[in-house]
């Protein structure tokens, strides 16, 4: 288990820490901090090794050393905009280590590994915390861990968007077509009306008769409506093949996002935000549709265009053309001055963007709490700042887009002004004719703007591949490992569960459970008891493989759980939570969640056993009514017998029960236990409950206690045993003796 | 009666001529009709209206002619019971009388929930009760067009006008007048200012280039477009600056009305909407509706300028000429007109397949838990898949109309140009015309249909924009709890003396959840609320927190009604501790504080003492200072729990609620926590639900409730001598609480 708190530093102060140290002093932690010795801003290095704590200022300036022994406490201390670490020292005043906010999390850690050193505990810390910014270049990263705009692998992107149409090739290949058709059409006009002026209306040399100039003017309109013709067909086709190719290809990157969500492990789920997640499937999947559809054809099709009119343009005059691109590189220049700064206001807005969702998600989730508390006008003026702040946000953007979008209009103006400065002195001179001039001003405006347009497209591109790169980072997460070809199958598990020396914890500096050893027999049912938060429900979490041991391995029918086949685990496990969770659909629907094939004999004979078949009736609709996002409409209990139900239709080999009939009342929970017992026959069942009534039927208590087992056996000898669990039930059994009421 | 003759709103209906007459004959001079409304089936298939009159000694059911089935009438002491019988599509009202056939009223779903209060009114009047039906309805159908409201007594979308859209969000606006109008005018300013660049060409081609004029008058008319050029880039600038200003603003402050107005919504609301949609009108509606404000509109204004600017000048350069420009504009109107109604429609389903699919995905990853544990990612991948294939389905029929809509007037506006370079052409070598007129009218062409091609283009945008405006307008003119109230009684101080009047309540009308709840409760009483699950505990307490309000009678609180009361001061003075315990992503001690925002450290700390919390939260690296993470998710049930308790006691309460406050704790810290609640309850009205019943010990009385009514009252030792329902519940209790031997 490495724990180690390693943050890059420069060369330099990695140099002078090298000097300061002994040969066998082992760095354990390295994390610089933004104040320095004077509270100021400037860095400091802080350095704990397995002896000593440095802290290093950035330029030369005192080292300040504090061996282990000499340290008496330590501790953080909140102030205002940051804080301060502060190492109580013997004999000798304080140290501050001074920090912004934005480094306050990772000061807790620091502290926390200072404190286990001192205490002579193992050192855990959790060198794993939030980025706020980007590795590569240090700039504010739009929500955190999330991937820096700035750094992201452009064409390795594309590359992988790009994979997505393969399987469309034919169509794609359409579309290609119907771009050089488009372009090519787009390109033909101005020549057209350049004959139009030089031979029919303004004729450069006068012989042409007036018949032949009006038939010619005919076959030249003629040629342009042909023209037309044939480019609205080729947009026709582009049009409407490309609207199915788009949204196809989201559709299939949204398929295999949501699929890759769902195949995700719990410890991803632990850490993410539901917010983001959502947002990731909904927003970023759209801003990659929009460039789909709009962005790229726009660059694939002007890119040829640009290339065409550059062409023609040299063909007709190559002074004037070589005139009028004189704005060009200002044009381009222009654009990669503004972009870059552009960047930082986008990555800003969405931060800001993201604030205000999660304070609504937050507070719409809370609104019982709010309402209960009359908080609704804090809420508000609470929602107020993040608007304020997005306001003033989004305006800068917008008015920086503004000043951009309009010196660029003003520059290509100067480009339209140098063709008729410099174009009109040339039809003066005679040496091109007017109707060159004109073509060459028609191939202006198609040159021009796609120019201007592009730098927007880049912006857009960035974002939908900033988009797509938080995409993919969720499909390239390791999934947990649903088809692994090398996994052991067990169709028919008998339901032997062995924990052998099994170290666990969700952060995996603290551990939850320590050294578990527990050998379960097939059909066996084991209560598991113990106060809140000794790693009940922990424990049942690596039976399901929610999560992996950190040490130690589990068996199951003696193979070990990570090397079975997850599909054929979870099916045999029946697991009754202690938040029952339904799904919007019917009652039906949900009990016959683990089985989609169960005849309806089959689910009302499940609601009966989990006694929940009585409500059902009485409701409006039966087995059909319709229960909404997280069981709405059903009352606490009434969801907790729907989810007992949902487990005994699974049909379990291993049956977990954790707290299942918490939420239920006494009669009702009295009939769920008849349930239970004749369901738990011949099944291994782990069960958890508080209230030790509920486990009467187990052949074995285990009694937790810290993460460790500290007891085990029947109830007969826990009981002559007068340890951890004679207390509990003591205790208990005092509180269900019914006191009289007070008067 | 005569209180209930002045509401005779709902229940007394119009009577045609031909059933007054009927009912005048049949009823005697002194009786009092009570009840009269309309069906519309006569039988299970059949359409027709039938009338059901109940007084106080009779009830007829009559038809308006002389259709079978007959005319029938019941005397009410011959009446046993009246039931309703859900069918498909609608449902009939049961009259069944002690001997004889039992007489039905068939009617459509439209009509149950009124049928459904009916069969409570006489259900009372069998009794000898008055009806004491519902002063008002919610409306499921809009009164204008018929059609199924979204949500009930809801907006009706269809009748929403467009224009009336367009005025709120201009209302906006208003606060910044000045601004907007300075807006208004620099954008015409500059739509002007654009018009002027072909109007000089014409006279570079026409005067220096086809004539070989000397270059001098070259230089001029080329400086003028600089200097205009210069002028635009400026005017530009500004116009952008002031755009966003007002823009912005306008949008944080419909954001803060559609926030505050979700804030304020009364919890109903919240029963029947997903989250997720309600979230989604705060992010994709308002960003519709900022893409609106900020682009759309006022490039649609400067559009509309330069439009008309240009039409007036092609008809002064040549108005023969100008009228094959115009030639193709019919058509286009009208393939727009045929087109933009499927446009709409198209958009509607788009949106609502997105809205599924964001709610199927918020679920699933809420719910991934229980997936996983029944192995059904397949299975909710397959869901998902068809909803994703609906929604891309949406998205190319939409993406596809839109493009048809594109190009056909596409078509049309290109062949303007045509027209223009044919019979222009002619006449310029008919010498009718210049090169440089022919040259501006193209130029002028593109800059008139370029705008009214965008037009379509963000006409969509535009629809889209209204329809996430109307959607946020609805939660904003949504009913919201009466907050300020400007006639309700301040109550600064309530003693907590809390009286129920025949209370009943039911989520759905006619599923009465409570019934006739008669309750007296002294201040500083500690009142325990027993019954099994689905009795009505829970929905007891949101009455007297008035998150809901009773459908009939009345709940009194120190003797004034409770919907006379202001709420801030109700809710302020009610602490409620409930079964799952909400935090909010903050510090623990800003959660300890939060209906206290200027509470002391010194109080955050009694008040987690007090609630046993102290102890684990200074055993955390952070202390008081620690993140609990998204709705608390850092922290464990048990911490969660008592943390809410701490926020409750700070809270100071004088109504303490407590909604199986402890059932997710473990016997030791319960038994702390029960003491801390002793304390607690101490000079407080404390109500308490709690299915181990040890936990309501302290209790002063407990109020056994069964199907919505109250069954029993009285200390533990009187309900334990009853025998009652409450006896058999602590003998379960007791028996299950023995813990047995286990069977190995």
């Amino acid at each position: 288990m490495s724990t180690q708190m390693l943050e890059p530093v420069d060369v330099q102060i990695a140099g002078r820490i090298n000097e300061v140290l002994d040969d066998d002093e082992e760095v354990l932690i390295r994390a610089t901090t933004d104040l320095d010795e004077n509270r100021r801003f400037g860095r400091q290095c802080v350095v704990v090794t397995n002896r000593r704590l440095w802290v290093l200022p950035e330029s030369d300036g005192q080292i300040f050393q504090v061996p282990v022994e000499q340290i008496v406490k330590c501790r953080t201390e909140p102030l205002v905009g940051g804080g301060h670490l502060e190492v109580e020292r013997r004999g000798e005043p304080m140290l501050y280590i001074g920090y912004t906010d934005s480094q306050a999390v990772k000061f807790s850690e620091i502290t926390r590994g200072l404190e286990q050193l001192r205490q002579g505990n193992p050192f855990l810390i959790n060198p794993q915390l939030d980025k706020l910014r980007c590795d590569n270049c240090g700039r504010l990263l739009p929500e955190k861990n999330s991937i820096c705009p700035a750094c992201i692998r452009k064409r390795e992107t594309l590359k992988r968007i790009a994979v997505y149409l393969l399987p469309y090739k034919l169509k794609a290949a359409v579309i290609a077509l119907a771009f050089a058709a488009m372009a090519g059409t787009q390109l033909l006009p101005p020549l057209v009306t350049r004959h139009l002026v030089d031979d029919v209306l303004v004729p450069v040399d006068g012989t042409a008769s007036m018949d032949d100039r009006v038939s010619l003017l005919g076959l030249l309109v003629l040629a342009l409506i042909g023209l037309r013709l044939l480019n609205w067909s080729a947009e026709w086709v582009h049009g409407w093949t490309a609207a199915w190719l788009g949204a196809q290809v989201v559709a299939d990157i949204r398929g295999h996002l949501y699929r890759c969500l769902e195949m995700l492990s719990m410890q991803f789920y632990d850490k993410r935000e539901v917010g983001t997640l959502l947002s990731r499937a909904s927003r970023d999947v759209g801003l990659l549709h929009d460039f789909l559809i709009d962005g790229l054809p726009y660059i694939i099709i002007n890119g040829l265009l640009v290339f065409g009119i550059l062409g023609f343009l040299l063909w007709m005059s190559v002074p004037l053309t070589l005139y009028v691109l004189i704005p060009v590189p200002f044009l381009i220049a222009w654009g990669f001055i503004f972009w870059p700064r552009m960047r930082t206001f986008f990555s800003k807005w969405s931060q800001v963007w993201a604030s205000l969702t999660d304070r609504t998600v937050e507070t719409l989730t809370g609104i019982r709490v709010v309402k209960a508390f009359a908080q609704e006008k804090r809420e508000m003026s609470n929602f107020a700042r993040p608007n304020l702040r997005l306001r003033e946000v989004a305006q800068q953007t917008e008015i920086k887009s503004g000043v951009f979008i309009a010196t660029i209009t003003f520059l290509t103006g100067l480009g339209m002004l140098i063709v008729w400065l410099l174009g009109g002195q040339q039809v003066l001179d005679g040496r091109i004719t007017l109707g060159t001039l004109l073509a060459f001003y028609a191939y202006m405006w198609l040159l021009y703007g796609p120019l201007v347009r592009f730098g927007q497209i880049y912006v857009e591109m960035t974002r939908a591949f900033a988009s797509a790169e938080r995409i993919f980072e969720v499909i390239d997460t390791e999934s947990e490992s649903f088809e692994a070809p090398d996994a052991v199958r067990l169709p028919q598990m008998q339901g032997h569960i062995r924990f052998r020396d099994v170290t666990f914890g969700y952060d995996k500096s603290k551990p939850v459970l320590h050294g578990i050893n527990l050998d379960v027999k097939p059909g066996e049912m084991i209560g598991l008891v113990g106060k809140s938060g000794v790693g009940k429900t922990t424990t049942i979490n690596l039976i399901a493989r929610f999560y992996d041991p950190d040490q130690g391995t589990i068996e199951i029918d003696d193979v070990d759980v990570n090397r079975l086949n997850l599909h054929d685990l979870r099916s045999q496990i029946g697991i009754v939570l202690q938040e029952p969770m339904l799904f919007s659909g019917t009652i039906a629907e949900n009990i016959s969640y683990g089985r989609h094939d169960a005849t309806f004999a089959q689910i009302v004979d499940a609601a009966r056993s989990a006694n929940a078949h009585n409500f059902i009736l009485g409701k409006d609709d039966g087995y059909d009514t319709s229960v909404g996002e997280k069981g709405a409409g059903l009352s606490v209990g009434e969801c907790q017998r729907i989810s007992i139900a949902r487990a005994l239709l699974h049909n379990p080999r291993i049956l977990i029960l954790d707290e299942a009939t918490a939420s239920v009342d006494v009669a009702t929970e009295q009939q769920i236990q008849q349930a239970l017992g004749k369901l738990t026959e011949g099944r291994t069942t782990i069960a958890i409950a508080h209230r030790l009534s509920t486990l009467r039927n187990a052949d074995r208590l285990v009694v937790l206690d810290q993460g460790r087992i500290v007891e085990q056996g029947t109830h007969t000898e826990l009981m002559s045993k007068r340890g951890v669990f004679y207390d509990l039930v003591q205790l208990q059994q005092a509180m269900d003796a019914i006191i009289a009421t007070r008067e | 009666m005569s209180q209930f003759n002045e509401s005779k709103s709902h229940f007394i209906e119009q009577l045609p001529e031909t059933v007054l007459d009927k009912v005048g004959k049949a009823i005697g001079p002194f009786e009092e009709v009570t009840i009269q409304v309309t069906t519309d089936m006569v039988d299970t298939h059949r359409y027709g209206s039938r009338w059901l009159v109940v007084t106080n000694h009779r009830l007829l059911v009559l038809a308006p002619d002389d259709s079978t089935p007959e005319d029938m009438q019941i005397s009410m002491q011959s009446l046993k019971t009246v039931h309703m019988e859900p069918m498909v599509g609608g449902g009939r009202l049961m009259l069944v009388p002690y001997d004889g056939e039992s007489v039905c009223l068939f009617y459509s779903n439209s009509l149950s929930l009124k049928f459904a209060e009916v069969a409570e009114g006489i259900k009372r009047l069998i009794d000898g009760d008055e009806p004491n039906l519902p002063l008002e309805m919610d409306q499921t159908r809009c009164h204008k067009c018929n059609r199924l409201l979204p949500e009930k007594g809801g907006i009706c979308p269809a009748c929403i006008k467009k224009t009336d859209t367009l005025f709120r969000l201009l209302g906006f606006i208003m606060p910044y007048k000045t601004q907007a109008l300075l807006l208004v005018i620099l954008t015409l300013f500059t739509a002007m200012l654009q018009l002027a660049p072909p109007y000089i060409i014409k006279f570079i081609i026409d005067d220096v280039l086809t004539t070989g004029q000397s270059a001098d008058q070259l230089y001029f008319y080329v400086g003028l477009l600089f200097g205009l050029s210069v002028i635009l880039w400026v005017s530009e600038i500004v116009r952008r600056w002031l755009n966003t200003w007002v823009g912005f603003r306008a949008i944080e402050d419909l954001r803060t009305g559609l926030f505050g107005a979700l804030q304020l919504l009364p919890l109903r609301f919240y029963d029947k909407r997903k989250i997720g949609s309600l979230i989604s009108r705060m992010n994709n509606d308002s960003e519709l509706v900022e893409d609106y404000m900020i682009f759309d509109a006022p490039f649609i204004l400067s559009n509309a300028v330069l439009v008309i600017g240009i039409i007036i000048l092609l008809f002064t350069m040549n108005w023969e000429l100008a009228l094959f420009v115009l030639l193709p504009v019919p058509p286009i109107i009208i393939v727009a007109s045929l087109v933009w109604d499927y446009l709409e429609d198209y958009w509607r389903r788009w949106s609502i397949q997105w809205s599924r699919l964001t709610t199927h995905i918020s679920e699933s990853i809420n719910g991934i838990r229980v997936i996983k544990a029944f192995s059904q990612e397949a299975y909710e991948g397959e869901r998902f898949e068809e909803h994703n294939q609906s929604l891309r389905k949406a998205s190319v029929s939409s993406e596809r109309s839109w493009l048809v809509f594109f190009l056909m007037t596409n078509f049309f506006m290109s062949f303007g140009a045509f027209f223009v370079w044919y019979f222009g052409g002619l006449q310029i070598l008919d010498n009718k015309l210049q090169l440089g007129e022919l040259m501006a009218f193209i130029a002028y062409i593109w800059m008139l249909y370029t705008p009214l091609q965008w037009f379509s283009d963000y006409y969509s945008f535009i629809v889209r924009a209204f329809a996430g405006a109307e959607r946020i307008f609805e939660v904003i003119d949504a009913n919201s709890e009466p907050f300020d109230q400007t006639d309700a009684v301040p109550m600064p101080l309530i003693k907590g003396h809390v009286n129920f009047r025949k209370a009943a309540f039911a989520y759905d009308p006619g599923k009465n959840v409570l019934r006739d709840i008669d309750l007296e409760v002294r201040p500083n009483e500690m009142i325990g609320l027993v019954g099994e699950s689905g009795v009505g505990k829970s929905t007891l307490i949101n009455l007297i927190t008035r998150f809901y309000d009773a459908s009939r009678g009345s709940i009194e609180i120190d003797g004034v009604d409770i919907r006379d009361i202001r709420l801030a001061d109700l809710r302020s003075q009610i602490g409620l501790v409930a079964q799952q315990s909400f935090l909010f992503n903050g510090t623990i001690a800003e959660n300890i504080a939060y209906s206290k925002q200027d509470a002391s450290f010194e109080e955050i700390l009694r008040a987690s003492y007090a609630a046993n919390a102290h102890e684990f939260i200074i055993k955390k690296p952070d202390g008081y200072d620690m993140l609990v993470g998204e709705q608390g998710r850092r922290l464990a049930g048990g911490e969660k729990q008592r943390i809410a308790i701490a926020r409750a006691i700070l809270h100071d309460p004088k109504i303490l609620i407590l909604d199986e406050a402890t059932s997710s704790l473990d016997t030791a810290t319960e038994k702390k926590i029960q003491e801390a609640i002793a304390r607690l309850v101490a000079g407080r009205t404390t109500f308490a639900i709690a299915h181990r019943l040890s936990t309501l010990r302290a209790a002063n009385r407990l109020v056994v409730l069964d199907a919505g009514r109250i069954a029993e009252t009285g200390s533990h030792t009187e309900l334990m001598a009853r025998k009652g329902i409450f006896y058999r519940l602590v003998k379960t209790q007791q028996e299950s609480s023995a813990i047995m031997a286990v069977k190995g």
